[in-house]
This record gives structure tokens, C-alpha cells and sequence, in this order.
């Protein structure tokens, strides 16, 4: 009878043991999910008018809040809730932001700002509040500047505001140097022009009288490399931002050279010369000097670019039979294949965060602007049209800009820009056709 | 085997049919003369209203006071009576399809640029706090500190903004709390409420009855205790309760959450939730979880997030933290957190579709965000 009773124990802890180890598997600890799907929308933000703190300040206030709005909406991650939704109106930049008012109208960011000006002076002060959780962005910060620089207030206010939500770097304080083109397809006049970002305060650098090509930026932004036909041929010139004075950089006869790039120092310049029928790729200084030939094939080798590091450059070959990508250390030496697609990959453009390279694809009678990792993995189309071509980064690296030239006889080129993930496709306005363009760093 | 089809009657089975012939024999015969012996049931009483009979006159002088219903037929509107909706017209200028700008004109003679002001606009920004107010521009210029070598030329913008003073804007809800009253050396003496005494007795206890309680007799004194030998003996072994094995194996398989629940332990007790209820929740956060704003860097961060939910099924926002990151920098870390906590919190302002009954089990929530299909590939 005893062992029955112990026979019995054991099956009946054996059976419901598990049970009870099952059930205290189940969960333990808090309630664990993973989300891996979410969603991809514009921010809604809200940038009510900037205050003005004296009458003087009153155009301008709205002026420098439109720049804002603009800024932010056109870089594609937000979304303005209209100031009619509004229900809390900003009076006073020091006024206590009632958090739920925003949250009311589900605005997730909310820029707050003052504009004064004294004299021809103009402060513009500016604070970002996360609504959702009930605290300032940051801190708040001020600029002072004169009244004519108002725009380039505007931006820095919009670069700070994104790069706070974000996380990425700023680009809106930023220039564009680029070719601007009238007239029809076979009588072009081009000249080198150059204007804010977003299309603003366009001004012209050269005349018509000769076609310009391939304007570059420096690092520090206050020269460009570009080549003209001034002379007949090809020939690369440096111009002076600020003074629009320019000095022919090779004048070597017998040679062709075009398609210059600085390098990362702002000293070293590296570009292509053709020399009894070979184009190879060269370096020198920017001040003159000695050149040092960094290919060396019957092919022709151009459009060459540095990496951020200064330490390899990526450049545009036909040695495989058609036009492919290669990547090469700065001093030369062995080039290495990094596209290997269908159809033809020029135009390379190293990132200026050094994590990707735009190109130019042409295949099937389309044109692309593409970007891949430096290893020439990761290939992604992020444009497809008649004809795309010329990439230039953004400072921050995350938008690109490009042209586009629509088809037929009277086709003409306009500046289009795009996000690295190949949302936000938007045409940057110039007054004229436009071309070639090229971002410049960050001003100062 | 079967069933008779009869009746037995006084020996004689009388089918099935003659029982039936003589029922309804006798039903018909009823209703033909059934009628002579009952008697017919009173008609139901009318109740009668008395009226009062008025003339025609009269009747009209009613209706002239009584006040007028006028219904009127609903009109009756035939479909093409129907107003066709308005249609806003486009405008009549055409708009240029967006990726073909407007045609450039013909140039005129494009002469040299006139030595244009190509530098950016003569500002030099200097970036400081409102507080103390911005200083005359002398004062500005006397601030910069020239260089030693050369005089460099001022920033038109300055590179780095200052920082504000610390915001002062806040909310305007001020959070009272509770009064309480402050402390004394002396420990309070707790109140205690306390019921009314119980009555000594219920029952009314007489003299007669006091002195059967009275000891009898007085008790005797003790003898003298004996000297007894300290003898170490062993502790009384602690007497077995008869317990049935089987029943101590029931109660210790079953009683282990209990037992559990007493003691504090991370594993929350009630049921279970189920795998929908998981989904759910995890639905509703992927569709708050907008990363359309995060930098390709934070797109790369995966955080776990945890805190804590009210039983109205809504986060509690000061609870929210950042439990692990891997990947990204410290501040795509911040971004990726700042994301998913918006996520939270946005999607918590109605209150999680969590099941009521299951508090104990999301009461504490970690979330992982990662956004590996989300990223930029």
C-alpha cells in the first residue's frame, strides 16, 4: 500500500512539474515585444510666426519663419501643420509653451523664435520644444548678423532645429555653384552662376562668351575649379568667390585638361589631362607646380574624386571596355574595380561622411543617379529619367543634387535634388536652364 | 417483436379504428347538440362613455380656437431638379509639368558679371546670450579678441551659436503637492478607532448565583517539590502530522505560483497573455513608430526601451528609459531612444489595446525597436 502511494506521488509530481515549469516560462519579467515595422512619414511640426520684439522686426519676422518652414519642409523628414490649426498663439519668445495645445494638433516639434532689429542689425532668437515630452529641445540659441544676412539666419536656425531631431549634420547654410545655360540645344550659352541652396540669391561669376564646364567647390568654399573653352580648348581655371577674379591653373600646351576636384586639404587638385590621345589622371597644387600622373592606361580615365580622408580617389574608367568605376590610393597605384552592374557608371562622387559613392548609370536607353558603398556593394537607383547625371552631395551627406535634361529639340536643364533613400525628389528653382551643379561646404 | 395494436376490453380487444370511430362519433355528435345544454356565455360588457352632443356651431367655434397642424407634402423632387455639384473649375493658366522648367528666354548680350557682391551678405553674426540684452555693435567688436598675427577677417556668419540662457518658458501647470504635516520629535500616538466596550456580561448575574462560582473549599498548599535529577533529555521530536503523500504532492505541484506570488518575484501572476494580445500591442506601436524623420545612422541603432503602464492602459511617460542600444553613436543612440519614445508615447494617449484583466502581466513593458527593415539597405 506504502509503495503505492509513493508510486502514485512520483507520477502525479512528474506530470504536473512540467506544467508548473511551463507556466513560469511563459512570461517572466515585464511584457518583452519587438516592433521592426514602423512607419515612414514627414514630422509634423509647427513654427508658428516669429515674434516681433519691435516694429522695425515685423516683415522681417515672418520673412525669416517662411525661410524656416520652407527649409524643413523641403529637406523631406517634416511636415508643417498650417498655422490656421494652431490654438495656442506664440505673443512673447519667453511666454510658457502650453504643451498641450500642441499636442492637440499632434505637432511633434515645435519652433518657437523672436526676431528685433536695430538699426541694420537684426537678433533672431529661436528654441525647439519636443511637445511629447514636455521639455525644450536643447537650448535655445541666438544669432546676430545684419539685416541683408536675415536668410542665412533662417537657415542656420532651420540647421540647428533638423540636426537636433534628426541626428543628421546641417546643410541649408550652403551654396550651390553651377552652370546656368539658356538658349536651344545647339547654340547653348553657359555660365557659372551660383546661389543659395535652395535656389536664392542666384549671381553670375562668368559671362557667356565661352563654355564653362565642371564647376567645383573648395573645402573652404571660397574657390572653385571649373574648366573653360576660353582658349579653344579645354583648360581648368581657379576663381575666387569673393572677387570673381579667376588665373588659368595648367596652361601646358598640347594638352587638354578638364575635370578638376580638391582634394580634402584644399591644396592638392586632382583632374584629367589628355596628352596625344590618352586621358590619365593627374594631380598638383592648387598654386601651381608640378604634376604627378596617377594613371597610367591607354584607357581614358576621368571624372576623378576624393575620399573625405583624403586617402584613395574614385574615378571613371573605360580599361574594362566601357565605362566602370575604380578606386585608387591618392599617390596611384593599383586601381580596383567597384561597379560591376549591367550598363555604364561615371561621374563618381565620394560622400562627403565617406560612406558612399554617387554615380551616373546609364543602361537601357535611361539615366540614373545611384549611390553604393565604397566597396562598390549596395548599389541602389535613386533617380530614372531621359537624362540624369552630375551628382553632388549635400554637406551633411544625406541629399543629393543632380541634373536633369528633359528630351527633344527643346530640352532643356534643370537642378534637381533627392534624399540618400531616394524620397524627396524636388526641382531646385533657377531662373534659367541649370547644370552641372556642385554644393559647397557648409559656410562659415 | 411488437406492440399489441389493441386494447384489451372485458377480454375482447377492440382495435385501434373502432376507438377512433367512436370518438369522433361522439365529438360530432356534441357539437350538433351539445349547444342545447349549455348556456350561451354573456356577451362582453360595452362600456359606454357618456358624450355630450354639441352643435355644428359650436364645432367650429372648436376648431377656430384649436391651434393649426398644417403638414405639408414633403416635395417631391424629380432627379433632374437636382442641382449638379459644383465643379471648381481649373484655372485657365496651365500648370507646367514639374519636371520641365519654363522656357528659358533668349539671352540677351550676357556681359561680365559687373564685379557682383558674390561674397555672402556683410553680416558678421555674433552669437550670444539674450540675457544680458545684445550689447552696441562697438561693444560687439571690442569683444572679439583680435589675433596676434594679423587681423582676421570677421565671420560674416559666426560657425558656432551661442547657447541661450536655460529656457524659461514651462508649463504653466503648477504641481501641488500634497500638504503633510511636518514632522515632530515626538512620535505620534496613533489613533486607533476603537468599537464601544463590550458589555461585561449579558446576562444578569445574581448573589445566588455568584457564590456557586465561589471556590468551595480552599485549595491545599503544594508539598514541597522533590529534588529531581537533571537528566539532559533530547528535544521531543516534533510530532508528524499525518499528511497523505499524495495530498502534500498535490498542494506542492499547485500551490507553486501561489507560493511564488507572495514572495516578490519579477514574474508577474494572472493569466497568461495570449499571442493576439502580443500582437496587438505590437501593432499599434509599429504604426506610431514613424522613423521617416531618424538620421541613416540611428536608422542603424536597435534600442530596447522599457516602462511602466497605469492600469487605464496608458505609459507612464517619467517611467520611460533606455534599457540597451547596440550599433550607432551616441547620438544616433539618442535619436533612435527619442523615436521610440515618441512612438510610446503617442500611441499610449488613448491607452494600449491590452486586456484589462491581465494588469499584472503588462504593468512593465519592454519594447525593442529595431528598425532592420525599416534602414536604408
Amino acid at each position: 500500500m506504502k509503495m503505492r502511494l509513493i508510486a502514485r506521488t512520483l507520477i502525479l509530481a512528474l506530470t504536473l512539474g512540467p506544467l508548473n515549469l511551463t507556466t513560469a516560462q511563459a512570461q517572466t519579467g515585464p511584457l518583452r515585444i519587438e516592433v521592426t515595422d514602423g512607419v515612414i512619414e514627414p514630422l509634423p511640426i509647427a513654427v508658428p510666426t516669429f515674434v516681433a520684439e519691435n516694429a522695425a522686426a515685423a516683415q522681417l519676422a515672418e520673412e525669416i519663419s517662411r525661410v524656416v518652414v520652407a527649409d524643413l519642409v523641403g529637406s523631406g523628414l517634416f511636415r508643417e501643420i498650417p498655422r490656421e490649426a494652431h490654438i495656442a498663439k506664440i505673443t512673447s519668445f519667453d511666454a510658457a509653451v502650453r504643451y498641450a495645445d500642441w499636442k492637440a494638433i499632434n505637432a511633434q516639434g515645435l519652433v518657437t523664435g523672436a526676431v528685433s532689429v536695430q538699426g541694420k542689425r537684426v537678433i533672431v532668437k529661436f528654441r525647439l520644444f519636443d511637445v511629447f515630452s514636455d521639455k525644450p529641445l536643447g537650448d535655445g540659441l541666438q544669432f546676430t548678423g545684419s539685416t541683408d544676412a536675415w536668410r542665412r539666419m533662417a537657415h542656420k536656425v532651420s540647421d540647428a532645429a533638423y540636426g537636433r531631431i534628426t541626428g543628421e549634420g546641417p546643410y541649408f547654410d550652403s551654396r550651390v555653384v553651377f552652370v546656368s545655360e539658356s538658349g536651344p540645344k545647339d547654340l547653348r550659352q553657359k555660365r557659372l552662376a551660383i546661389m543659395d541652396y535652395d535656389g536664392a540669391n542666384v549671381q553670375y561669376l562668368t559671362d557667356s562668351t565661352s563654355i564653362v564646364l565642371g564647376p567645383r567647390f573648395s573645402p573652404t568654399g571660397d574657390r572653385v575649379l571649373y574648366t573653360s573653352y576660353e582658349s579653344g580648348s579645354p583648360r581648368i581655371y581657379a576663381l575666387d568667390v569673393a572677387s570673381a577674379s579667376r588665373r588659368v591653373l595648367n596652361n601646358q600646351a598640347a594638352t587638354l585638361s578638364f575635370s578638376p576636384r580638391f582634394g580634402p586639404d584644399g591644396d592638392a587638385v586632382v583632374f584629367s589631362l589628355a596628352k596625344a590621345g590618352n586621358t590619365d589622371i593627374y594631380t598638383m597644387s592648387v598654386r601651381g607646380g608640378a604634376q604627378t600622373r596617377l594613371t597610367s592606361s591607354p584607357s581614358i580615365d576621368t571624372d576623378p574624386s576624393y575620399s573625405p580622408d583624403g586617402s584613395q580617389i574614385v574615378f571613371e574608367s573605360d580599361r574594362s571596355g566601357n565605362q566602370q568605376i575604380y578606386v585608387m590610393p591618392a599617390g596611384g597605384g593599383e586601381p580596383k574595380r567597384i561597379s560591376f552592374g549591367a550598363g555604364r557608371y561615371g561621374t563618381p562622387v565620394w560622400s562627403p561622411r565617406g560612406d558612399y559613392i554617387a554615380f551616373t548609370k546609364q543602361n537601357k536607353g535611361r539615366f540614373h543617379i545611384g549611390v553604393m558603398r565604397v566597396d562598390g556593394s549596395e548599389e541602389r537607383l535613386l533617380t530614372s529619367s531621359f537624362l540624369d547625371e552630375g551628382p553632388t552631395w549635400a554637406p551633411n551627406g544625406r541629399v543629393i543634387m543632380f541634373s536633369r535634361e528633359t528630351s527633344g529639340a527643346t530640352g532643356t536643364s534643370s537642378l534637381y535634388s533627392v534624399d540618400l533613400t531616394g524620397r524627396n525628389l524636388k526641382r531646385v528653382p533657377t531662373p534659367l536652364g541649370a547644370s552641372d551643379p556642385a554644393w559647397s561646404p557648409l559656410q562659415k | 417483436m411488437g406492440f399489441p395494436h389493441g386494447i384489451a376490453l372485458g377480454g375482447n380487444k377492440i382495435s385501434g379504428t373502432a376507438i377512433s370511430g367512436l370518438g369522433h362519433a361522439a365529438l360530432i355528435g356534441w357539437v350538433l347538440v351539445g349547444g342545447m345544454f349549455m348556456r350561451p356565455t354573456p356577451s362582453r360588457v360595452e362600456t359606454v362613455a357618456n358624450v355630450a352632443l354639441i352643435s355644428a356651431d359650436q364645432f367650429s367655434a372648436l376648431q377656430s380656437i384649436a391651434p393649426k397642424t398644417v403638414i405639408e407634402p414633403p416635395e417631391v423632387q424629380s432627379p433632374t431638379s437636382e442641382e449638379a455639384p459644383k465643379v471648381v473649375a481649373p484655372a485657365d493658366t496651365p500648370v507646367a509639368p514639374a519636371d520641365r522648367p519654363a522656357p528659358t528666354p533668349e539671352p540677351s548680350v550676357e556681359k561680365a558679371p559687373e564685379k557682383p557682391d558674390l561674397t555672402p551678405p556683410q553680416t558678421e553674426v555674433v552669437v550670444q546670450s539674450p540675457e544680458p540684452p545684445a550689447p552696441p555693435l562697438n561693444e560687439e567688436l571690442a569683444v572679439i579678441k583680435p589675433e596676434e598675427t594679423a587681423p582676421r577677417p570677421v565671420d560674416r556668419v559666426a560657425p558656432v551659436p551661442s547657447a541661450l540662457s536655460v529656457p524659461e518658458a514651462r508649463d504653466d501647470v503648477v504641481k501641488r503637492e500634497a500638504t503633510v504635516a511636518a514632522p515632530s520629535d515626538a512620535p505620534a500616538t496613533p489613533i486607533e478607532e476603537s468599537t464601544a466596550p463590550k458589555a461585561a456580561n449579558t446576562k444578569i448575574v445574581t448573589e445566588a448565583e455568584r457564590v456557586k462560582i465561589a471556590p468551595e473549599r480552599s485549595v491545599r498548599p503544594k508539598s514541597r517539590p522533590k529534588p529531581t535529577k537533571v537528566v539532559a533529555k533530547p528535544a521531543p521530536k516534533p510530532e508528524k502530522p499525518a499528511v497523505d503523500p499524495l495530498q502534500a504532492a498535490l498542494s506542492e505541484a499547485l500551490s507553486g505560483e501561489a507560493t511564488k506570488a507572495e514572495t516578490p518575484s519579477p514574474r508577474p501572476s494572472g493569466p497568461p497573455l495570449t499571442a493576439s494580445d502580443k500582437e496587438g500591442l505590437r501593432v499599434a506601436v509599429s504604426n506610431c513608430w514613424n522613423v521617416g524623420s531618424l538620421s541613416t545612422d540611428a536608422q542603424r541603432v536597435v534600442v530596447v526601451i522599457g516602462f511602466s503602464v497605469g492600469r487605464d492602459t496608458r505609459p507612464k511617460n517619467e517611467t520611460i528609459r533606455l534599457i540597451s542600444s547596440t550599433g550607432g553613436s551616441g547620438v544616433s543612440v539618442n535619436q533612435a531612444f527619442e523615436t521610440g519614445r515618441r512612438a510610446i508615447i503617442i500611441c499610449g494617449r488613448k491607452g494600449f489595446p491590452l486586456p484589462d484583466d491581465k494588469f499584472e502581466q503588462w504593468r512593465d513593458i519592454e519594447i525593442t525597436f529595431n528598425p532592420e527593415r525599416m534602414r536604408i539597405k
